[in-house]
């Protein structure tokens, strides 16, 4: 699970071009699936049909995508400008400064800026350094329109947490990955949407569940733990397992939902917390609302330092989400 | 059925539960409360209660879809505390400085709980202190119990409702918590109950939809579904008072206030107009630009478009719990949705889709 | 001529009757069929001869304006905005009202009566007033009505060198390439969407892509050049005369790298020029087009326009017709198979 983690945290998975990220899952995730195909927007969506005779179809959704930066110009003396998409939008520009980045085809650099204080960065003052020296030298590797991500190596801090950039979704994605391969047979019809556009909204979750006609989905996403020195109200902790998503942004879970992943959480022995944050707005409650409405419920990953270049994550809280995974997929019967 | 009835079943209603998202009970109630109209009920995934009532004459017949929802804005468990105390946040948008002092029930899985938020007493606090109101983040729920009583009891996440009685004001005035939105509620009961005088040859799907007080989430679902010929939106909107603007506040008793604005389909706002006049109804005109934020703006957009109005009970003290209507405006809304509704024919519902002049 | 027409039209959103008309009027011999929604959605079809993807161009009627919502004693008319509009540009400027088009001022006190301070502060909303010319209520309730609807009394004139002026370049020059390209014939179906209410939520664009369900969208888009003092290149958006603008991420869109890159070919094989948009900020129909159904491929060509969402915008001539042309070449490419689905 580390290894899959680390490699996952380390591919460049910028929002919108999520492609290497996709790759890499759908090569390991083919072996296991009935049918694998990529829609129009980009999401991965790998079916594995049930076994049952009154077969429910289940969705299981995890977004590949993470926080990027788009270049919107490329200066004549080969500098980059760029423009960041998705969660790097609400950070403060100058925790970019002085950080690396890579492009899916492997160009990498890094970011400077024209400010001279910290408290005077600006996006616009923000450039990129890929060592070209003139635009024609930049347009070889890279155009107008191109995404990027950071650039950093994942590593293990000691024997059950990785650091990294880009671990939520790793984590995210790791999780599905292996609930799909402890399944064994299933009853019921298990579609896995790798999504996505989360970081931007959600957009790539509804066109995929659109075509899925589901009768549940079961959102995997990341919380912020509020355990280290960072004064926080949330009670959320690493190392306490799963947190089951009562209420988010957008929608309050549905009772029967919340009460039967509690109840298969006790049944399993498997630690759960509950979440009532309301920071963020998860694909769960996009889901729920989309079209003709579908029963939805999400199961978070604890994370450290969230939207940051060291994302922190717990490998007992995933391998403790894909328990209560495979477990749920097993038990539905809602 | 008598207005009295509805009168009650509304105050009914109000002293039950059903924060957004924790809809179930109040929708039991509305089910036992609809027998007398219709027992075509049934719960869609999201948790709309969708109620059929089928018009006269042949099929197929147009069919008008009524959205009333039935949460309320309340709080949530979020964390207990050392010496059984509880913290919460907001669900829906209430005002923190309404709930100081404020009694409570927690609901949890066992049972209903009773509470008080609380706070410092005046004699510990400073004059600036004082100057300043609460946030939410500094109140707190006592339940007057051990803390591993409580701890064993309520779990984070239960919901929590205020806890008020609705009183009877003079000149039919009512107040209480929840009446936005159990007023309309009591709306469509109204219009239900003026039908069965008037054999109208409509399909009227009556639904009571979840979540609209934190982002009109289940009304998408419930048009998406029912996909009908037309919808109208019942809700409740700002009455004058005292610091508030005359182009967007209606007096008490001015009866439905219509949308008109962009959210809304012309014809429509035209024809609940008309309607109102021709019934010698007070009614007034509440004009909005972009979104009216009701079930509307989610309504009108689902699949293909369904061409979409809204009425509106003025309503004093929105988000507190001594919402005050008066039920003349209720009556009269029900009445209003009725007679337009038996006006509607399938060349009507055809025409909602002519713009083009030849 | 057909932009001075459409940007003189009027449209706000949620009544875009007058607009609408207009275009039904220029392209109605030219389609196969045309019809209105319920929102009001105009939709326009052509079958063509033979299979292709179903492509669907999409522009939108309406324009950014006010509404009047309140009639004073004195008959003077508060207003508020129909959309985006910064407040700072509706100082002393003429609009006209209604059907009719009874025309009124935006005014407010002489500078000669204010204090040196308040002149350096913008006048708030709640504090401009149309006047109509009524010295009562009666008097401006003959003539308008709270909910009446007002926009920018600006007439079209070519300005400059090359270039245009008129209000509502954005999004009428979008419907006058639209008007432009349904008049060609194609082998595919091609569908001409006008929306309405898009500057007031991007709310028609869904029902119609829901209802037309297309294989790729193209959203044709007026919008903003900010190449004037005070902006660095990089922050422009676009530059007024360096063609078509093609957009690559909005605040409601991540646009179709594949469909930019068609475009690009296309034009550089006929030496069409192009620019990016390379700002992140504004929204568009395209937001609500790509996620509709499973998803649709969709992405947006603007006309840049200086001094948008005011009342007198600019365009350069050049720039339309280089967007008219590289639209009709991009649809004979995908006629042709040019792109790999």
């Amino acid at each position: 699970m580390k290894d899959l983690l680390i490699k996952l945290a380390e591919a460049c998975g910028p929002t919108g071009v999520e492609d290497n990220v996709r790759d890499l899952l759908q090569a390991l995730v083919t072996p296991h699936a009935d049918d694998v195909r990529v829609d129009v927007l980009g999401n991965l969506l790998v079916t594995k049909k049930g076994k049952g005779a009154a077969r429910k179809h289940l969705l299981l959704v995890a977004h590949m995508d993470e926080p990027g930066l788009m270049v919107n110009h490329i200066e004549a003396n080969g500098f980059l400008r760029l423009a960041p998409v998705g969660t790097y939008e609400t950070l403060s520009p100058a925790y970019l400064v002085g950080q690396r980045i890579e492009f899916p085809n492997g160009t990498k650099g890094v970011i400077g800026t024209s400010a001279k204080d910290p408290g005077d960065v600006t996006v616009v003052s923000l450039f990129a350094d890929i060592g070209a020296t003139s635009r024609e030298e930049v347009l070889a590797r890279v155009q107008e329109g191109d995404f990027c991500a950071l650039h950093l190596g994942a590593f293990a801090v000691n024997e059950h947490r990785v650091v990294g950039k880009a671990i939520e979704r790793s984590a995210i994605c790791a999780a599905a990955l292996e609930a799909l391969k402890q399944l064994g047979e299933q009853e019921h019809d298990v579609t896995v949407a790798f999504t996505v556009q989360q970081a931007v909204g959600g957009r790539g979750a509804k066109p995929a569940a659109f075509g899925v006609e589901a009768d549940f989905a079961l959102v995997l996403d990341a919380v912020t733990a509020g355990d280290t020195l960072a004064a926080s109200r949330s009670e959320i902790r690493i190392g306490a397992g799963p947190a089951i998503k009562l209420l988010d942004k957008v929608t309050a879970v549905r009772p029967q939902v919340k009460h039967f992943l509690i109840d298969e959480a006790e049944a399993a022995g498997v630690a759960y917390q509950l979440d009532v944050g309301l920071e963020r707005s998860s694909e769960a409650g996009l889901l729920f609302a989309h079209a003709s409405g579908l029963l939805a419920g999400a199961l978070s990953v604890p994370v450290r330092y969230s939207a940051s270049a060291s994302e922190l994550v717990d490998v007992r809280d995933i391998e403790a989400t894909v328990a209560l995974t495979v477990r749920a997929i097993h038990s539905f019967a809602l | 059925m008598s207005e009295w009835n509805i009168r009650e079943t509304m105050k009914q209603l109000m002293a039950a539960s059903g924060i957004s998202g924790h809809e179930d009970r109040i929708a039991a109630l509305i089910q036992d409360a609809l027998v007398p109209f219709t027992t075509d009920v049934t719960i869609d995934r999201v948790g709309n209660l969708i109620a059929k009532v089928e018009g006269h004459g042949p099929a197929p017949r147009p069919s008008v879809l009524l959205a009333a929802h039935m949460d309320e804005i309340g709080l949530m468990v979020t964390k207990i505390e050392a010496g059984g105390f509880m913290r919460m946040i907001n669900v829906g948008g209430v005002d923190p400085r309404t709930q100081v002092a404020q009694e409570v029930t927690v609901h949890t899985r066992t049972g209903d709980l009773v509470g008080i938020i609380g706070s410092k007493p005046p004699h510990l606090t400073s004059a600036a202190e004082r100057g300043k109101a609460f946030p939410l983040t500094d109140l707190f729920i006592d339940l007057g119990l051990p803390e591993a009583v409580v701890r064993e009891q309520v779990q984070i996440g239960d919901p929590v409702t205020i806890r008020r009685q609705s009183f009877e004001l003079a000149y039919d005035r009512i107040s209480g918590k929840a009446m936005d939105n159990r007023a309309s509620v009591a709306a469509v009961f109204e219009c239900l109950a003026e039908l069965k005088t008037l054999a109208a040859a409509v399909d009227v799907y009556a639904v009571f939809t979840i979540q609209e007080e934190r982002n009109r989430v289940g009304a998408g679902p419930a048009g998406y579904n029912v996909n009908p010929d037309l919808a109208i939106a019942i809700d409740v909107t700002f009455a004058q008072m005292p610091g508030t603007e005359p182009d967007s506040t209606f007096p008490l008793g001015s009866g439905p206030a219509i949308f008109f604005g962009p959210n809304g389909h012309r014809t429509i706002t035209a024809g609940l107009e008309e309607t109102a006049r021709q019934l010698d109804m007070p009614h007034t005109r509440e004009i909005i630009i972009g979104d009216s934020g009701t079930d509307a703006w989610s309504l009108q957009i689902q699949r293909a478009g369904i061409p979409t109005g809204l009425i509106s009970i003025p309503l004093r003290y929105m988000h507190t719990s001594v919402e005050t209507v008066c039920y003349q405006d209720i009556v009269n809304s029900g009445r209003l949705l009725a007679h337009y509704i038996a006006g509607i024919d399938r060349a009507y519902v055809e025409g909602l889709s002519c713009y083009l002049k030849d | 001529m057909l932009l001075k027409r459409l940007t003189e039209a009027t449209g706000p959103s949620g009544f875009e009757d007058e607009i609408r008309q207009v275009i039904y009027e220029e392209i109605r011999d030219h389609v196969d069929r045309v019809y209105t929604d319920s929102m009001g959605n105009l939709i326009a079809e052509k079958d063509g001869t033979g299979l292709g993807p179903k492509v669907m161009l999409c522009a939108h009627m309406d324009e950014v304006s006010l509404m009047i919502s309140y009639i004073e004693e004195d008959g003077l008319l508060r207003f508020r905005h129909i959309g985006g509009i910064d407040d700072r540009v509706l100082l002393a400027k003429p609009v006209l009202i209604g059907e009719g088009r009874i025309p009124g001022v935006i005014g407010s006190l002489p500078a000669h009566l204010t204090s040196s301070s308040d002149r350096e502060k913008p006048v708030p909303l709640d504090r401009l007033r149309i006047d109509i010319g009524a010295s009562t209520r009666e008097e401006a309730l003959a003539l308008v009505c709270p909910g009446d609807w007002a926009v920018f009394a600006t007439q079209y004139e070519p300005f400059g060198q090359g270039l245009a002026k008129s209000k509502s370049f954005d999004d009428r020059v979008g419907c006058a390439v639209l008007v432009e390209a349904c008049k060609q014939e194609y082998q595919m179906p091609v569908v001409f969407a006008f929306t309405v209410q898009e500057e007031i939520g991007l709310r028609g664009a869904a029902p119609v892509a829901y209802r037309v369900k297309p294989d790729l969208a193209l959203v044709l888009e007026g919008t903003l050049a900010s190449d004037i003092p005070g902006t660095v290149v990089h922050a422009q958006a676009t530059a007024l005369g360096q063609g078509p603008a093609l957009s690559l991420v909005d605040s409601s869109s991540i646009h179709s790298r594949k469909l930019r890159h068609h475009l690009i070919e296309v034009a550089q094989a006929q030496n069409i020029p192009y620019q990016v948009r390379n700002t992140t900020a504004g929204g568009n129909d395209a937001g609500r087009i790509h996620t509709v159904h499973e998803g649709v491929m969709t992405c947006t060509m603007s006309v840049p326009c200086r001094y948008i969402h005011a009342p007198s915008q600019v365009i350069s001539l050049d720039d339309y017709n280089n967007t008219v042309r590289l639209t009709v070449e991009f649809l004979r490419s995908v006629e042709r198979g040019g792109l790999e689905r």
